[in-house]
C-alpha cells in the first residue's frame, strides 16, 4: 500500500498529499446534500450547456 | 494560475480535499468535495469551513482571514487535480450567497485568460440559460 501511495503521489500537483481517512469522511454531511440538491435542480430545469 | 496556495491533503480518488487557511483570524480548516450528481460525469463542487468543535462544514461562514486569493487559488488547484484524474467531467459550482458568488465570479474573471486555456466555462444567466464566458 505504501509503495502504491508513493507512486500515486508522484502524479499529484506540488503541495498535495494523499490521506486515506478522507475517502468517506464528509459523505453524509448536510451541506453537501443541500448543494447537490441545488445542482440537481439546475440540471433538471436548465440542463447542461450545449457544447 | 501560478498564485501562492496552501498545502493540500486529498483522498485517493481526488474527490475530497482539505487544507488550512492561515491568516488574521488564525488557522481555519477548509474542505473541498466533488460529488457526482444525478447525471453521469457531472459533479458538484462544494467548499466550506470545518467547525472545529462539531466537525460539520459550513459554507456561510464569513472568515475574513485576509487570504481569499490564496484560498481561491488553492480551490482552483484542487479543480486541476480533480480534472486531471477525470478529464471529461462537467462541474457545477454555485456560491452560497450573492456576495460569495460575486467573489467567485471576480476570481474567474481575473484569471479568465489562463483558465480558458484549460476549461470551457459557462455562467448561468438571470434568464436561466448558459453563456460561454469569453471576455467579460
Amino acid at each position: 500500500m505504501k509503495a502504491r501511495k508513493e507512486i500515486l503521489e508522484k502524479k499529484l500537483p506540488k503541495g498535495f498529499k494523499f490521506n486515506a481517512t478522507l475517502e468517506t469522511k464528509y459523505a453524509e454531511q448536510p451541506l453537501f446534500k443541500e448543494k447537490i440538491e441545488r445542482a440537481n435542480h439546475i440540471l433538471r430545469t436548465i440542463g447542461l450547456p450545449k457544447v | 494560475m501560478q498564485e501562492e496556495r496552501y498545502r493540500v491533503v486529498t483522498s485517493f480518488d481526488l474527490t475530497t480535499f482539505e487544507f488550512v487557511s492561515e491568516g488574521l483570524k488564525g488557522k481555519i480548516e477548509k474542505v473541498v468535495v466533488y460529488t457526482e450528481i444525478n447525471l453521469k460525469d457531472v459533479y458538484n463542487l462544494a467548499f466550506g469551513d470545518k467547525d472545529p468543535i462539531t466537525g460539520f462544514l459550513n459554507d456561510l461562514t464569513v472568515t475574513n482571514n485576509g487570504d481569499s486569493q490564496k484560498v481561491l487559488a488553492t480551490v482552483a488547484a484542487t479543480l486541476y487535480a480533480f480534472t486531471d484524474e477525470k478529464p471529461s467531467v462537467a462541474i457545477i459550482a454555485t456560491g452560497s450567497t450573492l456576495a460569495r458568488t460575486r467573489l467567485y465570479r471576480m476570481g474567474i474573471t481575473n484569471n479568465l485568460e489562463s483558465i480558458k486555456q484549460d476549461f470551457d466555462i459557462y455562467g448561468l444567466t438571470e434568464s436561466k440559460s448558459w453563456e460561454l464566458l469569453k471576455n467579460i
